[in-house]
């Protein structure tokens, strides 16, 4: 039998998506006073690493102000919730903060499925998670 | 000497010299020292171990016997003996006259032997009493040579265990416990290769508790982290902590360990058996079901705190009254997050029907996981995507017994 989990993004193995052979897309835009990182995709065991890496120069600043729209990230798994952590453990250790714009109703699940909602800054918008500095 | 396989002076002595032999005896050399000690009064003894997946029975070699085949648990009378946890037998009036009876250590689940004896027995009831207790022996030898060698571990495996499920398997205790007033069984998929989901549990006095654990990622490093966790919250347990301590000992380790940030959720329970109170820390994880009667009644939704190794001082433990008789279900979310290939989630609610016509049927509380497991597992279609543990406490007498023989 083929190995396609009909499942958005849950995988058993890094199988191409509609964002590439990781299944996650990242735009990054250097904003005024912030950073906006827009993900597309999954965030998942096969994907957080590479997330990691494309956010760690902004992790570098002295006040590292991030926000993530998760807009269309459509699925967040374990490892994926713990990179998430580690962001905004990083960001607030710098004296600064991670905002998670609009989560997606499946993400936002898992969130308060985990508590994580407790920990993280959520916002409905982007606009919202960027006036709030 | 003649001997009268009724008497009790003659299963005493068969006794005595079993356990004279198996002193120096290594786990493969169990088989023919029980037939030693047996052959004198004619009894013919073949054990079966269970294989991890609970699917077969596997018998365990004999010297000059070419081995049995295996024998399905679902669908034969030796697997009925294992799943009812009574004994079994297929034809009273045939010779040799032949039962199978389970093989448990307390009320571990470890297989069945298959008892053989010629001729028939005439006090029958007297006659399979007698072979209960020797049984009931046996299968506490089985489980005091587990540790020593390796033959007895390869008998239960149909594949080779990864690192990390090698790991796991023996930090857990064992998968069911009975005592007078209550009864914990859990299992865990998938056996061979299970990476970051374990449990845990302790009995004390009155005092009955257990955990879940899920640790973030896959395979052995999932499988560090979570057995990082276990060993905190036992240490601090056995240490005579309370659930906010062990929970704040877990997060130290977590945090210690490991400079990249793991965590882990999990469920500590805490039920004080004499008053019915039920004490409970909720981290991150999907929340215990409490069964009452054969129903489902509701999920627990307090004691709520962030997952282990992310600390979080804003934890009010949960209290529930239980009432003699209830059940908990403690599970991770590989259970209810199992997707068939059609994309539908096998879901809480296909848990609690399970669960509670399992009740309803009065199954051994080892049974009604073994079959929850393999309902997750089917309802799959593939090799699972995550692990999927669950734990079930059963606070009464007769869920105990139904344990036992």
């Amino acid at each position: 039998m083929n190995e396609y989990i009909p499942v958005p993004g849950r995988r058993r193995e890094p199988a191409a998506g509609p964002h590439g052979e990781l299944g996650l897309a990242v735009d990054i835009d250097e904003r005024e006073g912030h950073v906006l990182v827009k993900v597309r995709g999954v965030i998942d065991f096969w994907s957080a690493g590479p997330l990691q890496e494309q956010v760690n120069w902004a992790l570098q600043d002295r006040r590292p102000h991030l926000v993530f729209d998760l807009q269309e990230v459509t699925f967040v798994d374990s490892t994926g919730l713990g990179l998430l952590v580690s962001v905004h453990r990083r960001a607030e250790a710098g004296g600064g903060w991670l905002h998670i714009a609009r989560p997606d109703p499946l993400v936002r699940r898992v969130l308060e499925a985990t508590n994580l909602d407790r920990l993280f800054h959520l916002y409905p918008d982007v606009p919202a998670a960027e006036a709030d500095a | 000497m003649s001997w009268d396989v009724e008497a009790g002076a003659t299963w005493h002595a068969v006794i005595v010299d079993l356990l004279a032999r198996v002193n120096f005896a290594l786990g493969d050399e169990l088989p023919d020292e029980i037939n030693k000690a047996t052959a004198p009064i004619g009894l013919d003894v073949t054990i079966y171990l269970v294989d991890h997946e609970q699917q077969r029975l596997w018998p365990l070699p004999r010297q000059g016997k070419p081995p049995p085949p295996p024998m399905s648990v679902d669908g034969s009378l030796a697997g009925r003996a294992f799943t009812s946890v009574r004994t079994q037998v297929p034809d009273p009036d045939t010779a040799p006259y032949r039962m199978w009876v389970p093989l448990i250590d307390g009320a571990e689940r470890l297989g069945v032997a298959e008892v053989l004896v010629d001729p028939p027995p005439a006090d029958r009831t007297r006659f399979q009493r007698w072979c209960e207790s020797l049984v009931g022996l046996l299968g506490h030898l089985v489980a005091v040579k587990m540790p020593y060698g390796d033959s007895l571990h390869r008998a239960r495996r149909t594949r080779a265990m990864s690192a990390a499920g090698e790991l796991l398997t023996q930090l857990l205790p064992p998968l069911t416990f009975s005592a007078h007033r209550l009864s914990i069984s859990a299992v865990l998929e998938p056996c061979y290769d299970v990476g970051g989901d374990a449990f845990d549990y302790a009995v004390d006095g009155p005092i009955a508790r257990t955990m879940v654990l899920d640790a973030m990622g896959r395979g052995l490093r999932a499988g560090l982290t979570g057995a990082t966790a276990l060993g905190a919250l036992r240490a601090a347990r056995r240490d005579d902590h309370g659930l906010y301590a062990m929970a704040r000992a877990a997060d130290a380790a977590l945090t210690e360990q490991f400079p990249d940030l793991r965590f882990v959720t999990g469920v500590l329970t805490e039920l004080n058996m004499d008053s019915g109170l039920l004490r409970y820390i909720n981290a991150g994880h999907p929340p215990p079901l409490l069964m009452r009667g054969a129903k489902a009644v509701r999920e627990l939704p307090g004691g709520r705190r962030l997952p282990l190794g992310i600390e979080d001082s804003r934890i009010v433990v949960g209290e529930e009254i239980l009432e003699p008789g209830d059940r908990l279900l403690l599970y991770t979310d590989g259970v209810v997050e199992a997707y068939d290939q059609g994309g539908d989630r096998f879901g809480v609610e296909r848990l609690v029907d399970l669960a509670e016509r399992c009740a309803a049927a009065g199954m051994p509380g080892p049974e009604t996981l073994r079959r929850l497991a393999h309902s997750v597992l089917a309802h799959q279609d593939g090799p699972p995507t995550d692990d999927a543990t669950l734990l079930l406490l059963e606070w009464s007498p007769q869920a105990a017994e139904r344990t036992q023989l």
